[in-house]
Protein backbone atom coordinates (compact mmCIF):
# COMPACT_ATOMS: atom_id res chain seq x y z
CA UNK A 1 0.00 0.00 0.00
CA UNK A 2 2.66 1.75 0.80
CA UNK A 3 3.66 2.34 -2.71
CA UNK A 4 -0.17 3.44 -3.69
CA UNK A 5 -0.24 5.80 -0.93
CA UNK A 6 3.03 7.92 -2.79
CA UNK A 7 0.95 7.55 -6.40
CA UNK A 8 -2.51 8.31 -5.68
CA UNK A 9 -2.47 10.14 -2.39
CA UNK A 10 -5.34 10.03 -0.09
CA UNK A 11 -7.77 8.40 -3.02
CA UNK A 12 -9.94 6.35 -2.27
CA UNK A 13 -12.52 4.57 -3.95
CA UNK A 14 -16.20 6.41 -4.00
CA UNK A 15 -14.12 9.50 -3.70
CA UNK A 16 -15.49 10.97 -6.61
CA UNK A 17 -13.93 14.51 -6.89
CA UNK A 18 -10.69 13.58 -5.61
CA UNK A 19 -10.44 10.79 -8.68
CA UNK A 20 -11.24 13.09 -11.17
CA UNK A 21 -8.54 15.35 -9.80
CA UNK A 22 -5.97 12.69 -10.47
CA UNK A 23 -6.67 13.66 -14.34
CA UNK A 24 -4.58 16.81 -15.03
CA UNK A 25 -6.09 17.50 -18.44
CA UNK A 26 -9.99 17.57 -16.45
CA UNK A 27 -8.87 19.68 -13.54
CA UNK A 28 -9.13 23.29 -15.19
CA UNK A 29 -13.06 22.14 -15.33
CA UNK A 30 -13.87 23.43 -18.75
CA UNK A 31 -14.26 19.82 -20.30
CA UNK A 32 -17.31 17.73 -20.10
CA UNK A 33 -15.71 14.96 -21.91
CA UNK A 34 -18.08 12.16 -22.42
CA UNK A 35 -16.38 9.97 -25.39
CA UNK A 36 -14.21 7.55 -22.86
CA UNK A 37 -15.50 4.65 -25.32
CA UNK A 38 -12.87 6.27 -27.96
CA UNK A 39 -10.01 6.64 -25.47
CA UNK A 40 -9.73 7.40 -21.42
CA UNK A 41 -7.76 10.47 -20.02
CA UNK A 42 -4.85 9.52 -17.98
CA UNK A 43 -4.75 9.54 -14.47
CA UNK A 44 -0.77 11.73 -13.09
CA UNK A 45 0.71 8.34 -11.92
CA UNK A 46 0.28 6.81 -15.53
CA UNK A 47 1.89 10.81 -17.13
CA UNK A 48 4.57 10.44 -14.25
CA UNK A 49 5.64 6.53 -14.65
CA UNK A 50 5.96 7.37 -18.47
CA UNK A 51 8.06 10.26 -17.96
CA UNK A 52 9.96 9.03 -15.50
CA UNK A 53 11.21 5.95 -17.02
CA UNK A 54 12.27 8.93 -20.25
CA UNK A 55 14.13 10.95 -17.53
CA UNK A 56 15.62 8.42 -15.57
CA UNK A 57 15.16 4.96 -16.54
CA UNK A 58 15.70 4.60 -20.09
CA UNK A 59 17.44 1.45 -21.60
CA UNK A 60 16.25 -1.21 -24.53
CA UNK A 61 14.97 -4.88 -23.05
CA UNK A 62 16.22 -8.35 -23.46
CA UNK A 63 19.86 -6.87 -25.12
CA UNK A 64 22.14 -4.79 -22.56
CA UNK A 65 23.70 -6.65 -19.81
CA UNK A 66 23.94 -3.13 -17.54
CA UNK A 67 21.55 -2.61 -14.97
CA UNK A 68 19.68 0.11 -16.68
CA UNK A 69 18.37 -2.87 -19.40
CA UNK A 70 18.14 -5.18 -16.99
CA UNK A 71 15.68 -3.32 -14.69
CA UNK A 72 13.67 -2.31 -18.10
CA UNK A 73 13.24 -5.99 -18.70
CA UNK A 74 12.45 -6.81 -15.43
CA UNK A 75 9.64 -3.81 -15.34
CA UNK A 76 7.79 -5.10 -19.07
CA UNK A 77 8.30 -8.50 -17.25
CA UNK A 78 6.59 -7.43 -14.07
CA UNK A 79 4.10 -5.63 -16.04
CA UNK A 80 3.30 -8.58 -17.97
CA UNK A 81 2.80 -10.50 -14.52
CA UNK A 82 0.43 -7.68 -13.41
CA UNK A 83 -1.45 -8.06 -16.99
CA UNK A 84 -1.98 -11.53 -16.34
CA UNK A 85 -3.14 -11.42 -13.09
CA UNK A 86 -5.43 -8.33 -14.19
CA UNK A 87 -6.85 -10.72 -16.87
CA UNK A 88 -6.93 -14.06 -14.42
CA UNK A 89 -4.84 -15.77 -17.03
CA UNK A 90 -0.90 -17.02 -17.00
CA UNK A 91 1.83 -14.47 -17.84
CA UNK A 92 3.21 -16.63 -20.77
CA UNK A 93 -0.02 -15.93 -22.17
CA UNK A 94 0.12 -12.44 -22.41
CA UNK A 95 1.59 -10.65 -25.27
CA UNK A 96 2.23 -6.66 -25.47
CA UNK A 97 0.96 -5.37 -29.11
CA UNK A 98 -0.30 -1.71 -30.15
CA UNK A 99 -3.65 -2.27 -29.31
CA UNK A 100 -6.67 -4.37 -30.34
CA UNK A 101 -6.50 -3.73 -34.00
CA UNK A 102 -2.97 -4.81 -33.86
CA UNK A 103 -3.81 -8.24 -31.65
CA UNK A 104 -6.86 -8.92 -33.68
CA UNK A 105 -4.76 -8.60 -36.96
CA UNK A 106 -2.07 -10.99 -35.57
CA UNK A 107 -4.66 -13.41 -34.72
CA UNK A 108 -6.36 -13.55 -38.28
CA UNK A 109 -3.17 -13.16 -40.44
CA UNK A 110 -1.24 -15.82 -38.35
CA UNK A 111 -3.86 -18.72 -38.25
CA UNK A 112 -2.28 -21.83 -40.38
CA UNK A 113 -2.51 -21.44 -43.49
CA UNK A 114 -4.65 -25.00 -43.30
CA UNK A 115 -6.83 -23.99 -40.49
CA UNK A 116 -9.76 -22.66 -43.37
CA UNK A 117 -11.39 -23.54 -46.82
CA UNK A 118 -13.92 -23.14 -48.61
CA UNK A 119 -17.11 -24.32 -47.27
CA UNK A 120 -15.70 -23.43 -43.94
CA UNK A 121 -17.33 -20.65 -42.17
CA UNK A 122 -16.32 -17.38 -39.60
CA UNK A 123 -19.30 -16.26 -37.41
CA UNK A 124 -19.10 -12.68 -36.14
CA UNK A 125 -21.66 -9.75 -35.07
CA UNK A 126 -23.27 -7.54 -36.99
CA UNK A 127 -22.12 -4.45 -34.84
CA UNK A 128 -18.79 -5.42 -34.95
CA UNK A 129 -16.56 -2.62 -34.43
CA UNK A 130 -13.88 -2.51 -38.01
CA UNK A 131 -11.18 -3.72 -36.33
CA UNK A 132 -12.94 -7.29 -35.50
CA UNK A 133 -14.83 -7.24 -38.65
CA UNK A 134 -12.35 -6.58 -41.67
CA UNK A 135 -9.82 -8.69 -40.72
CA UNK A 136 -12.18 -11.63 -40.96
CA UNK A 137 -13.26 -10.34 -44.43
CA UNK A 138 -9.60 -10.43 -45.45
CA UNK A 139 -9.07 -13.93 -44.32
CA UNK A 140 -12.35 -14.96 -45.81
CA UNK A 141 -11.08 -13.57 -48.99
CA UNK A 142 -7.90 -15.20 -48.35
CA UNK A 143 -9.30 -19.10 -47.58
CA UNK A 144 -12.65 -18.97 -49.22
CA UNK A 145 -14.31 -19.26 -46.20
CA UNK A 146 -17.64 -17.54 -45.52
CA UNK A 147 -18.48 -14.59 -42.81
CA UNK A 148 -21.95 -15.48 -41.44
CA UNK A 149 -23.49 -13.28 -39.07
CA UNK A 150 -25.42 -13.47 -35.85
CA UNK A 151 -28.77 -11.88 -35.31
CA UNK A 152 -29.40 -8.91 -32.86
CA UNK A 153 -32.82 -9.13 -31.27
CA UNK A 154 -35.06 -6.04 -32.65
CA UNK A 155 -34.96 -3.44 -29.91
CA UNK A 156 -33.06 -4.94 -27.29
CA UNK A 157 -29.67 -5.25 -29.79
CA UNK A 158 -28.38 -8.00 -28.13
CA UNK A 159 -27.38 -11.51 -29.77
CA UNK A 160 -30.50 -14.13 -30.93
CA UNK A 161 -29.18 -17.06 -28.90
CA UNK A 162 -31.38 -19.88 -30.34
CA UNK A 163 -30.03 -18.27 -34.08
CA UNK A 164 -26.89 -18.68 -32.46
CA UNK A 165 -27.15 -22.12 -31.54
CA UNK A 166 -28.32 -22.73 -35.11
CA UNK A 167 -25.40 -21.10 -37.42
CA UNK A 168 -22.71 -22.18 -34.87
CA UNK A 169 -21.84 -25.83 -35.75
CA UNK A 170 -19.95 -28.14 -38.15
CA UNK A 171 -18.76 -25.89 -40.71
CA UNK A 172 -17.69 -23.06 -38.02
CA UNK A 173 -13.90 -23.01 -37.74
CA UNK A 174 -14.05 -19.26 -35.75
CA UNK A 175 -16.27 -17.16 -33.51
CA UNK A 176 -15.32 -13.55 -33.29
CA UNK A 177 -17.65 -10.89 -31.29
CA UNK A 178 -17.53 -8.43 -28.78
CA UNK A 179 -17.38 -8.62 -25.10
CA UNK A 180 -19.33 -5.09 -25.60
CA UNK A 181 -20.22 -3.22 -28.17
CA UNK A 182 -18.79 0.49 -28.62
CA UNK A 183 -22.03 1.46 -30.54
CA UNK A 184 -24.35 0.61 -28.60
CA UNK A 185 -22.86 -0.40 -25.47
CA UNK A 186 -24.79 -3.77 -24.88
CA UNK A 187 -23.18 -6.05 -22.97
CA UNK A 188 -23.03 -9.43 -24.69
CA UNK A 189 -23.60 -12.78 -23.40
CA UNK A 190 -20.29 -14.10 -24.88
CA UNK A 191 -20.06 -16.80 -22.41
CA UNK A 192 -22.89 -18.80 -23.80
CA UNK A 193 -20.84 -18.05 -27.22
CA UNK A 194 -17.67 -19.81 -25.77
CA UNK A 195 -19.55 -22.78 -25.38
CA UNK A 196 -20.81 -22.92 -28.30
CA UNK A 197 -18.13 -22.66 -30.29
CA UNK A 198 -16.11 -25.05 -28.50
CA UNK A 199 -18.80 -27.32 -28.35
CA UNK A 200 -18.33 -27.05 -32.11
CA UNK A 201 -15.06 -26.94 -31.80
CA UNK A 202 -14.26 -23.44 -33.19
CA UNK A 203 -12.23 -20.79 -32.03
CA UNK A 204 -13.31 -18.16 -29.77
CA UNK A 205 -11.55 -14.71 -30.39
CA UNK A 206 -13.38 -11.87 -28.19
CA UNK A 207 -12.72 -7.59 -28.83
CA UNK A 208 -12.68 -6.92 -25.50
CA UNK A 209 -11.51 -3.53 -26.43
CA UNK A 210 -14.97 -1.66 -24.02
CA UNK A 211 -14.53 -4.75 -21.34
CA UNK A 212 -11.72 -3.49 -18.89
CA UNK A 213 -13.49 -0.72 -17.00
CA UNK A 214 -16.61 -2.65 -17.33
CA UNK A 215 -15.98 -5.66 -15.02
CA UNK A 216 -13.19 -7.84 -13.84
CA UNK A 217 -11.99 -9.74 -16.74
CA UNK A 218 -12.07 -13.68 -16.08
CA UNK A 219 -10.43 -14.90 -19.57
CA UNK A 220 -8.79 -18.44 -17.55
CA UNK A 221 -12.09 -19.11 -16.55
CA UNK A 222 -14.82 -17.85 -19.48
CA UNK A 223 -12.42 -20.37 -21.64
CA UNK A 224 -11.60 -17.96 -24.85
CA UNK A 225 -9.11 -18.55 -26.88
CA UNK A 226 -7.76 -15.59 -27.41
CA UNK A 227 -8.95 -11.51 -26.28
CA UNK A 228 -7.47 -8.34 -27.49
CA UNK A 229 -8.05 -4.78 -25.89
CA UNK A 230 -5.95 -1.26 -26.02
CA UNK A 231 -4.56 0.09 -23.03
CA UNK A 232 -5.64 4.06 -23.93
CA UNK A 233 -9.44 3.04 -23.16
CA UNK A 234 -8.66 1.93 -19.19
CA UNK A 235 -6.22 4.94 -18.09
CA UNK A 236 -3.65 3.81 -20.12
CA UNK A 237 -1.02 5.40 -23.10
CA UNK A 238 -1.97 5.06 -26.48
CA UNK A 239 0.12 2.67 -28.84
CA UNK A 240 0.24 -0.57 -26.22
CA UNK A 241 -2.59 -3.15 -25.97
CA UNK A 242 -2.65 -6.55 -25.00
CA UNK A 243 -3.40 -10.25 -26.76
CA UNK A 244 -4.25 -12.69 -24.60
CA UNK A 245 -3.97 -16.01 -26.03
CA UNK A 246 -4.24 -19.75 -24.66
CA UNK A 247 -0.57 -20.91 -24.66
CA UNK A 248 -1.23 -24.11 -27.19
CA UNK A 249 -3.15 -21.50 -29.19
CA UNK A 250 -0.70 -18.42 -29.24
CA UNK A 251 1.73 -21.61 -30.24
CA UNK A 252 -0.43 -22.60 -33.46
CA UNK A 253 -0.14 -18.68 -34.57
CA UNK A 254 2.23 -17.15 -37.00
CA UNK A 255 4.19 -14.90 -36.04
CA UNK A 256 3.52 -11.48 -37.35
CA UNK A 257 6.50 -10.12 -37.77
CA UNK A 258 10.27 -10.94 -37.62
CA UNK A 259 12.79 -9.35 -36.79
CA UNK A 260 14.76 -8.61 -33.27
CA UNK A 261 14.04 -9.66 -29.71
CA UNK A 262 11.94 -12.97 -31.11
CA UNK A 263 13.91 -15.42 -32.17
CA UNK A 264 15.87 -18.52 -30.63
CA UNK A 265 18.39 -19.02 -33.01
CA UNK A 266 19.75 -16.98 -36.13
CA UNK A 267 22.18 -18.28 -38.58
CA UNK A 268 22.48 -16.95 -42.28
CA UNK A 269 19.99 -18.77 -43.88
CA UNK A 270 17.24 -19.42 -41.38
CA UNK A 271 15.84 -18.61 -37.62
CA UNK A 272 14.18 -20.24 -35.00
CA UNK A 273 11.83 -18.66 -33.04
CA UNK A 274 11.20 -17.22 -28.88
CA UNK A 275 8.58 -19.35 -27.50
CA UNK A 276 5.47 -18.01 -25.73
CA UNK A 277 4.64 -13.70 -26.30
CA UNK A 278 8.12 -12.72 -26.94
CA UNK A 279 7.51 -14.76 -30.59
CA UNK A 280 4.95 -11.92 -31.65
CA UNK A 281 6.49 -9.23 -30.18
CA UNK A 282 9.31 -8.52 -32.23
CA UNK A 283 11.72 -5.08 -32.47
CA UNK A 284 11.95 -3.02 -29.32
CA UNK A 285 8.45 -2.76 -27.70
CA UNK A 286 6.53 0.46 -26.73
CA UNK A 287 8.55 -0.16 -23.05
CA UNK A 288 7.08 3.74 -21.54
CA UNK A 289 4.14 2.53 -22.52
CA UNK A 290 4.11 -1.04 -20.94
CA UNK A 291 5.30 0.63 -18.18
CA UNK A 292 2.35 2.87 -18.20
CA UNK A 293 0.02 0.36 -18.59
CA UNK A 294 1.19 -0.98 -15.62
CA UNK A 295 0.38 2.15 -13.56
CA UNK A 296 -2.51 2.31 -15.20
CA UNK A 297 -3.64 -1.12 -13.64
CA UNK A 298 -2.42 0.27 -10.18
CA UNK A 299 -5.01 2.73 -10.54
CA UNK A 300 -7.60 0.78 -11.67
CA UNK A 301 -7.32 -2.05 -8.80
CA UNK A 302 -6.93 0.91 -5.90
CA UNK A 303 -10.33 2.40 -7.46
CA UNK A 304 -11.94 -0.83 -7.64
CA UNK A 305 -13.75 -1.71 -11.35
CA UNK A 306 -17.18 -2.47 -8.81
CA UNK A 307 -17.57 1.22 -7.68
CA UNK A 308 -16.36 2.34 -10.82
CA UNK A 309 -18.94 0.50 -12.65
CA UNK A 310 -22.03 0.80 -10.53
CA UNK A 311 -21.01 5.12 -10.85
CA UNK A 312 -21.38 4.84 -14.80
CA UNK A 313 -24.40 2.89 -14.91
CA UNK A 314 -25.76 5.03 -12.20
CA UNK A 315 -24.54 7.92 -14.89
CA UNK A 316 -25.91 6.34 -17.98
CA UNK A 317 -29.55 5.58 -16.13
CA UNK A 318 -29.74 9.29 -15.64
CA UNK A 319 -28.64 10.37 -18.95
CA UNK A 320 -31.31 7.53 -20.47
CA UNK A 321 -34.33 8.38 -18.78
CA UNK A 322 -33.37 12.06 -19.34
CA UNK A 323 -33.14 11.60 -23.05
CA UNK A 324 -35.80 9.86 -22.99
CA UNK A 325 -38.06 12.32 -21.45
CA UNK A 326 -37.03 15.50 -23.78
CA UNK A 327 -38.00 12.76 -26.69
CA UNK A 328 -34.51 11.28 -28.15
CA UNK A 329 -34.39 7.91 -29.03
CA UNK A 330 -32.22 5.83 -27.07
CA UNK A 331 -30.39 2.96 -28.91
CA UNK A 332 -30.78 -0.69 -27.16
CA UNK A 333 -34.06 -1.22 -25.26
CA UNK A 334 -31.66 -1.50 -21.86
CA UNK A 335 -27.80 0.04 -20.96
CA UNK A 336 -25.70 -2.88 -19.66
CA UNK A 337 -22.49 -0.34 -19.64
CA UNK A 338 -21.17 2.80 -19.39
CA UNK A 339 -21.98 3.30 -23.53
CA UNK A 340 -25.28 5.36 -24.54
CA UNK A 341 -26.20 6.43 -28.26
CA UNK A 342 -28.71 8.59 -28.70
CA UNK A 343 -30.22 10.06 -32.35
CA UNK A 344 -33.11 12.02 -33.00
CA UNK A 345 -34.81 11.66 -36.96
CA UNK A 346 -34.30 15.39 -37.64
CA UNK A 347 -31.18 16.30 -36.32
CA UNK A 348 -28.14 15.16 -37.80
CA UNK A 349 -25.70 13.47 -35.33
CA UNK A 350 -22.24 15.37 -36.22
CA UNK A 351 -24.38 18.38 -35.96
CA UNK A 352 -25.52 17.72 -32.86
CA UNK A 353 -21.60 16.53 -31.63
CA UNK A 354 -20.73 20.48 -33.08
CA UNK A 355 -23.05 22.33 -31.29
CA UNK A 356 -22.10 20.32 -28.05
CA UNK A 357 -18.54 20.91 -28.43
CA UNK A 358 -19.70 25.09 -28.21
CA UNK A 359 -20.20 24.33 -25.03
CA UNK A 360 -17.46 22.51 -24.05
CA UNK A 361 -19.08 19.15 -24.53
CA UNK A 362 -17.11 16.28 -26.44
CA UNK A 363 -19.21 13.44 -27.76
CA UNK A 364 -18.85 11.26 -30.53
CA UNK A 365 -21.30 11.36 -33.52
CA UNK A 366 -21.42 9.15 -36.56
CA UNK A 367 -21.33 5.07 -37.47
CA UNK A 368 -18.44 4.26 -34.62
CA UNK A 369 -16.53 2.48 -36.96
CA UNK A 370 -19.12 0.00 -37.17
CA UNK A 371 -20.98 1.67 -40.38
CA UNK A 372 -22.47 -1.62 -41.76
CA UNK A 373 -24.53 -2.29 -39.03
CA UNK A 374 -25.74 1.42 -38.75
CA UNK A 375 -26.91 0.82 -42.33
CA UNK A 376 -28.82 -1.97 -41.29
CA UNK A 377 -30.22 0.14 -38.29
CA UNK A 378 -31.32 2.77 -41.29
CA UNK A 379 -29.70 5.33 -39.40
CA UNK A 380 -26.36 7.50 -40.77
CA UNK A 381 -25.06 7.08 -37.37
CA UNK A 382 -25.97 8.14 -33.78
CA UNK A 383 -24.20 10.50 -30.97
CA UNK A 384 -22.82 8.24 -28.40
CA UNK A 385 -22.19 9.35 -24.91
CA UNK A 386 -19.66 7.20 -23.09
CA UNK A 387 -18.75 7.90 -19.24
CA UNK A 388 -15.76 6.79 -16.99
CA UNK A 389 -15.94 7.13 -13.17
CA UNK A 390 -14.65 10.33 -13.44
CA UNK A 391 -18.24 11.96 -14.99
CA UNK A 392 -20.24 13.79 -13.05
CA UNK A 393 -24.18 14.13 -12.47
CA UNK A 394 -23.60 18.06 -13.34
CA UNK A 395 -21.69 16.76 -16.38
CA UNK A 396 -25.19 14.78 -17.57
CA UNK A 397 -27.50 18.07 -16.33
CA UNK A 398 -24.95 20.27 -18.64
CA UNK A 399 -25.44 17.70 -21.90
CA UNK A 400 -29.05 17.98 -21.08
CA UNK A 401 -29.28 21.87 -21.08
CA UNK A 402 -27.25 22.14 -23.96
CA UNK A 403 -29.37 18.95 -26.20
CA UNK A 404 -32.40 20.83 -25.15
CA UNK A 405 -31.11 24.49 -27.17
CA UNK A 406 -29.96 22.19 -30.05
CA UNK A 407 -33.34 20.40 -30.11
CA UNK A 408 -35.33 24.24 -30.18
CA UNK A 409 -32.57 25.31 -32.92
CA UNK A 410 -33.86 22.56 -34.97
CA UNK A 411 -37.14 22.45 -34.11
CA UNK B 1 -18.37 32.79 -36.74
CA UNK B 2 -21.50 30.83 -36.07
CA UNK B 3 -21.88 27.38 -38.56
CA UNK B 4 -25.51 27.38 -37.15
CA UNK B 5 -26.76 30.52 -38.49
CA UNK B 6 -30.09 30.47 -38.19
CA UNK B 7 -30.40 30.68 -42.27
CA UNK B 8 -28.33 27.63 -42.54
CA UNK B 9 -30.62 26.17 -40.58
CA UNK B 10 -33.45 27.59 -42.30
CA UNK B 11 -31.86 25.79 -45.95
CA UNK B 12 -31.22 22.52 -44.34
CA UNK B 13 -34.68 21.90 -42.55
CA UNK B 14 -36.65 23.45 -45.87
CA UNK B 15 -33.88 23.03 -48.70
CA UNK B 16 -34.61 24.69 -51.78
CA UNK B 17 -33.95 22.35 -55.02
CA UNK B 18 -34.22 19.47 -52.82
CA UNK B 19 -35.76 16.64 -55.14
CA UNK B 20 -34.51 13.61 -57.53
CA UNK B 21 -34.62 14.12 -61.35
CA UNK B 22 -33.39 10.19 -62.59
CA UNK B 23 -33.96 11.90 -66.06
CA UNK B 24 -31.15 13.98 -65.30
CA UNK B 25 -28.29 14.04 -68.37
CA UNK B 26 -25.22 13.79 -65.36
CA UNK B 27 -25.11 13.00 -61.85
CA UNK B 28 -22.92 13.79 -59.25
CA UNK B 29 -22.63 11.47 -56.39
CA UNK B 30 -21.08 13.28 -52.75
CA UNK B 31 -20.39 10.21 -50.33
CA UNK B 32 -18.74 10.91 -47.06
CA UNK B 33 -17.43 8.07 -45.65
CA UNK B 34 -16.40 9.61 -42.74
CA UNK B 35 -20.48 10.55 -41.29
CA UNK B 36 -22.10 8.36 -44.18
CA UNK B 37 -23.77 11.29 -45.69
CA UNK B 38 -24.59 10.92 -49.28
CA UNK B 39 -26.18 13.53 -51.52
CA UNK B 40 -27.16 13.02 -55.30
CA UNK B 41 -26.88 16.31 -57.47
CA UNK B 42 -28.64 16.31 -60.75
CA UNK B 43 -27.58 18.23 -63.41
CA UNK B 44 -29.53 18.25 -66.79
CA UNK B 45 -28.27 20.83 -69.44
CA UNK B 46 -31.32 22.50 -71.23
CA UNK B 47 -29.04 23.62 -73.97
CA UNK B 48 -30.55 27.03 -74.24
CA UNK B 49 -31.87 27.79 -70.93
CA UNK B 50 -28.88 26.88 -69.19
CA UNK B 51 -28.43 24.04 -65.90
CA UNK B 52 -31.03 22.46 -64.34
CA UNK B 53 -29.94 21.67 -60.80
CA UNK B 54 -31.51 19.76 -58.13
CA UNK B 55 -30.23 17.67 -55.40
CA UNK B 56 -31.36 14.70 -53.23
CA UNK B 57 -30.25 12.15 -49.95
CA UNK B 58 -29.58 12.91 -46.47
CA UNK B 59 -26.67 14.85 -44.37
CA UNK B 60 -26.09 17.36 -41.83
CA UNK B 61 -27.33 20.36 -41.71
CA UNK B 62 -24.31 22.23 -43.26
CA UNK B 63 -24.06 19.75 -45.74
CA UNK B 64 -27.67 19.71 -46.89
CA UNK B 65 -27.47 23.29 -46.75
CA UNK B 66 -24.72 23.46 -48.85
CA UNK B 67 -25.87 21.68 -51.51
CA UNK B 68 -29.28 23.13 -51.87
CA UNK B 69 -26.95 26.78 -52.14
CA UNK B 70 -25.08 24.86 -54.41
CA UNK B 71 -27.85 24.07 -56.66
CA UNK B 72 -29.12 27.64 -56.44
CA UNK B 73 -25.65 29.62 -57.79
CA UNK B 74 -25.44 26.64 -60.82
CA UNK B 75 -28.94 27.48 -61.93
CA UNK B 76 -29.17 29.00 -65.28
CA UNK B 77 -25.80 28.40 -65.80
CA UNK B 78 -23.80 26.76 -68.86
CA UNK B 79 -21.05 24.10 -68.44
CA UNK B 80 -18.32 26.42 -68.51
CA UNK B 81 -20.12 29.32 -66.21
CA UNK B 82 -21.18 26.54 -63.46
CA UNK B 83 -17.50 25.56 -63.32
CA UNK B 84 -16.29 29.19 -63.36
CA UNK B 85 -18.74 29.63 -59.63
CA UNK B 86 -17.49 26.58 -58.10
CA UNK B 87 -13.87 27.53 -58.66
CA UNK B 88 -14.91 30.96 -57.41
CA UNK B 89 -16.69 29.43 -54.34
CA UNK B 90 -13.77 26.94 -53.48
CA UNK B 91 -11.38 29.99 -53.77
CA UNK B 92 -13.11 32.13 -51.38
CA UNK B 93 -13.67 29.02 -49.02
CA UNK B 94 -10.10 28.66 -48.39
CA UNK B 95 -9.13 32.36 -48.45
CA UNK B 96 -12.50 33.16 -46.57
CA UNK B 97 -13.01 36.27 -49.21
CA UNK B 98 -16.08 37.59 -49.49
CA UNK B 99 -18.43 35.11 -52.24
CA UNK B 100 -20.77 38.56 -53.40
CA UNK B 101 -23.41 36.28 -51.82
CA UNK B 102 -24.85 36.21 -48.45
CA UNK B 103 -26.00 32.74 -48.02
CA UNK B 104 -22.39 31.35 -49.35
CA UNK B 105 -20.66 33.55 -47.04
CA UNK B 106 -22.37 31.62 -43.78
CA UNK B 107 -20.67 28.43 -45.63
CA UNK B 108 -17.25 29.53 -45.36
CA UNK B 109 -17.80 29.02 -41.20
CA UNK B 110 -16.79 25.92 -41.49
CA UNK B 111 -13.27 26.03 -42.27
CA UNK B 112 -13.06 27.37 -38.95
CA UNK B 113 -13.70 23.57 -37.79
CA UNK B 114 -11.34 21.21 -39.30
CA UNK B 115 -13.83 17.81 -39.15
CA UNK B 116 -16.81 19.62 -40.76
CA UNK B 117 -15.20 21.17 -44.25
CA UNK B 118 -16.26 18.52 -45.89
CA UNK B 119 -19.58 19.12 -45.16
CA UNK B 120 -19.48 22.76 -46.70
CA UNK B 121 -17.67 21.44 -49.39
CA UNK B 122 -17.81 18.09 -50.45
CA UNK B 123 -21.52 18.89 -53.21
CA UNK B 124 -19.08 21.22 -54.61
CA UNK B 125 -16.19 19.18 -54.76
CA UNK B 126 -18.11 16.17 -56.85
CA UNK B 127 -19.99 18.59 -59.03
CA UNK B 128 -16.90 19.59 -59.90
CA UNK B 129 -15.55 16.47 -60.89
CA UNK B 130 -18.33 15.66 -62.45
CA UNK B 131 -18.59 18.79 -65.07
CA UNK B 132 -14.56 18.71 -65.72
CA UNK B 133 -15.37 15.45 -67.14
CA UNK B 134 -18.06 16.34 -69.29
CA UNK B 135 -15.73 19.31 -70.57
CA UNK B 136 -13.17 16.82 -71.37
CA UNK B 137 -15.35 14.04 -73.41
CA UNK B 138 -17.72 16.98 -74.75
C1 LIG C 1 -15.18 -2.62 -29.66
C2 LIG C 1 -13.90 -2.06 -30.22
N1 LIG C 1 -13.07 -2.84 -30.91
C3 LIG C 1 -11.90 -2.40 -31.41
C4 LIG C 1 -11.50 -1.10 -31.24
C5 LIG C 1 -10.21 -0.65 -31.82
O1 LIG C 1 -9.32 -0.26 -30.83
P1 LIG C 1 -7.90 0.39 -31.19
O2 LIG C 1 -8.23 1.53 -32.10
O3 LIG C 1 -7.37 0.83 -29.88
O4 LIG C 1 -7.09 -0.65 -31.85
C6 LIG C 1 -12.34 -0.23 -30.53
C7 LIG C 1 -11.97 1.19 -30.39
O5 LIG C 1 -12.70 2.09 -30.68
C8 LIG C 1 -13.56 -0.71 -30.01
O6 LIG C 1 -14.38 0.08 -29.32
Amino acid sequence: MAKDEKNFGALSAGDWSALRQQFPILRKGDLCYLDNAATTHKPSSVIEAMEHFYRAENATVHRGAYALAEKASLRMESVREQMAQFMGVESHEVVFTSGTTHSLNIIAQGLPDQFLKEGDEIVVCPSAHHANLIPWQELSRRTGAALRFLDLIPDQLTWDLDQAKKIIGDKTKLVAVAHTSNSTGIRYPFETLVHLAHDAGALFILDAAQAPLGEALHFGRSGVDFAAFSGHKMFGPTGIGILYGKAAKLASLRPDRYGGDMIRNVTFQQATYAEGPRRFEGGTPHLAGIIGLGQAIQFIEHIGIDPMRSRCSSLVKRARSLLLEDGWKVLGSQSTSSILSFYDDGIHPHDIATLLNQDGIAIRAGHHCAHPFMRSLGLSGTARLSFAAYNTMKEVDQLMDSLKKIRTLFS
Amino acid sequence: MDLYHPRILELSKEPVNFRKNEEAEFKAHAYNPLCGDEFTIYLDDGRTVGLKVSFHGYGCAVSKASAALLTQSLEGEDLKGALQKIEHFMECFESKADTGNADLNLLLAARDFPSRRSCALQAWQECQKTLSAIKKTG
